[in-house]
């Protein structure tokens, strides 16, 4: 809670100092509340616990280790992001205020999507999250595929916004209860209506599968991710992700929980095929944003499996440092692609070639994200991969076996770039241009996955 | 005589919406859609939810049908503009929007009914009693649904705005 107010606070003045002639300070101040509300959060999640909130708010919102952990996370991604928007924002003038005040109003949203115990607080987290994204999705006005996008974006997730209301509307009428604890007990006593209950929790499955881009509601991302501005897209695929996860989980494994043995079917069938279609879709691409954003859709689809698995002790911390090292290693290959499509209004693989001789470090930094995305041993994501699939293995062989060999075929498509960058004869003339922003991210980022790779189980263990 | 009047409201809403579906005029189809909200408007009279069913004919019947009408005015849609779909589209959706229609019947059908609390208080749709509960309950969303609608509004003024070189 005192993460969300600061970040709140943080909003307000960023749109005030947007007011003013000098806008070189706005990117330092959304920084500085960024940083203290995560040293708040990870005080209260390493040592102090969430003090008064807890007991004031207790049937809206329950600030365990999971939802303070997992707002660690989104912080982390939202302090790298704002770090690169000195790069990725140049080409906004006045208007720079309100974008970064949109980004932190949207990390408002995803905060209170972790620490949520009634569904009215998810409906408006999700809202919170949704709303200021559909404005930053088209922040480029003169840009034709930046408007697809945003009233694309806009029209699917009003749309589906209704289906997840309906979905809520149902499980209440089943229940009679908005509270996770009082549905959970509820579907457990059998003191409930099966059939809208059912029909209430598929209904809602499907708003938030839309919102994490499963397949089948994946269709807009590919779309959506491309014709946004780079770092927009970075944060969709990033901080909102790891909210539609961390609220999906927390949902079902604490609400839905007794009817595991219903909505497990769909869930694993979702996963699946979200798996399987996005992989082998992203070998045809040939952008790198649509790769990525099918990449994403991909690893939609691992992270499905901690839902499968969340009576498992132990799903938790997969899902969480899943998250984070996804996050991380999605956020450094934006910065290594802006410095080289921003300036040359070319995203294709082909942009790459030679980067290794002109940019050394910024090309080492991408082969290491594209390696921890792949789940290279001994990168971050091999460990990631290797949490999440021991979690879900005993109840979900087949699954897993279907995850593995999805993982190889993502292999292929992620070398791409590294073959681009290393081993190509035919160079570009094209420009890399840097900035200092984009130094310090990259350096941070290295030093946050190498933390990951070398001790892997202290964030495991978190929660 | 509830029941009958739950009929003759539900009968109504479910005919004016398929008539503003079908009308090819989109004026036509404004106005049946705000017979349709008085429709629903009457259902929520019938749940004793006075309060919604005032806000929903002022906000919906009211401001939003007045937003539509002016969009359709200014961009002077008539019969004639009217895209016209491919009958292949038409049928793909018709089937696609049925069996969501069957799914949903079938799963409902056989829901049982529960034993509904009975209201000891009839006053309970009353604007007193909504504002109860929003300050004390329901205080933290009623506080996080000002962030939404500052984001929302933030985000319109920026929709509008023309990026300057300062």
């Amino acid at each position: 809670m005192t993460a969300l107010l600061i970040i709140f606070a943080t909003a307000i003045f960023v749109l005030f100092a947007g007011l003013t002639k000098n806008r070189s300070w706005l990117q330092p101040l959304a920084l500085t509340g960024c940083g203290l509300a995560l040293g708040v959060t990870l005080f209260e999640l390493l040592g102090a616990g969430p003090g008064g909130w807890n007991h004031m708010y207790a049937d809206m919102f329950e600030f365990t280790d999971y939802a303070l952990a997992f707002s660690a996370v989104a912080l982390v991604s939202a302090l790298l992001i704002i770090g690169l928007s000195g790069y990725g924002f140049r080409s906004l003038h006045d208007t720079l205020g309100d974008n970064y005040g949109l980004i932190l109003f949207s990390l408002c949203g995803a905060l209170c999507m972790f620490s949520f115990t009634n569904l009215t607080m998810l409906f408006l987290g999700i809202e919170i999250l949704s709303i200021p994204l559909y404005v930053l999705a088209g922040s480029r006005r003169n840009d034709l595929s930046g408007n697809e996008a945003a009233l694309k974006y806009f029209l699917m997730g009003a749309f589906t916004t209704g289906i997840l209301l309906f979905g809520m509307a149902l499980v209440y009428g089943a229940t009679a209860s908005f509270d996770i604890h009082s549905i959970a007990s509820a579907i457990s006593d059998g003191r409930h209506s099966a059939g809208m209950l059912h029909t209430g929790i598929i209904l809602i499955l499907i708003g938030l599968g839309f919102k994490v881009s499963a397949v089948p509601f994946h269709f807009w991302a590919p779309d959506v991710y491309t014709g946004s501005p780079n770092l927009i897209t970075a944060f969709m695929a990033t901080v909102v992700k790891t909210a539609g996860f961390a609220a999906f989980y927390r949902l079902f494994s604490v609400g839905f929980a007794p009817a595991i043995d219903f909505w497990s079917i769909p869930v694993a069938g979702m996963a699946a095929l979200t798996m399987t279609v996005a992989n082998l879709t992203a070998i045809f691409q040939t952008d790198f944003k649509r790769m990525i954003a099918y990449s994403s859709i991909s690893h939609a689809g691992y992270l499905l499996l901690a839902i499968l698995a969340c009576d498992v002790p132990g799903s938790e911390g997969a899902l969480l440092f899943y998250s984070l090292t996804y996050s991380v290693a999605t956020i450094l290959a934006f910065g290594a692609y802006m410095t080289i499509a921003e300036p040359n209004d070319d995203g294709s693989f082909e942009a790459f070639n030679g980067m290794s001789k002109k940019q050394p470090l910024l090309a080492a930094v991408l082969a290491i994200s594209m390696l921890s995305l792949a789940g290279i041993p001994p990168t971050a994501g091999f460990f990631g991969k290797y949490f999440l699939f021991t979690a879900a293995f005993a109840k979900y062989p087949w699954l897993i076996v279907l995850a593995v060999i999805n993982s190889a075929v993502s292999i292929y498509y992620y070398f791409k770039i590294i073959i681009a960058m290393y081993f190509t004869r035919e160079e570009n003339d094209y420009a890399v241009v840097t900035s200092p922003g984009i130094r310090w991210v990259v350096v941070l980022g290295l030093l946050l996955i190498a933390f990951l790779t070398i001790v892997p189980g202290s964030v495991y263990a978190l929660i | 005589m509830t029941l009958y009047i739950f009929l003759t409201l539900a009968i109504v809403s479910v005919i004016t919406a398929l008539l503003m579906v079908f009308s090819r005029n989109p004026v036509h189809s404004v106005l049946f859609l705000i017979l349709t909200f008085f429709a629903i408007a009457g259902q929520y009279v019938l749940l004793n939810a006075q309060f919604l069913a005032v806000v929903h004919i002022i906000v919906y019947a009211g401001a939003i049908m007045v937003l539509f009408l002016f969009v359709l005015m200014m961009l002077n849609l008539n019969s004639e503009t009217e895209p016209q779909k491919s009958t292949m589209w038409k049928i793909m959706a018709a089937i696609a929007a049925g069996s969501l229609l069957l799914t949903l019947t079938g799963a409902l059908r056989g829901s049982v009914q529960l034993a509904t609390p009975v209201q000891s208080n009839p006053r309970v749709g009353l604007v007193e009693n909504l504002g109860k509960v929003l300050f004390t309950d329901f205080v933290v969303p009623f506080e996080i649904a000002g962030i939404l609608f500052l984001a929302a509004m933030v985000g319109a003024v920026l929709v509008g705005k023309k990026d300057l070189k300062l």
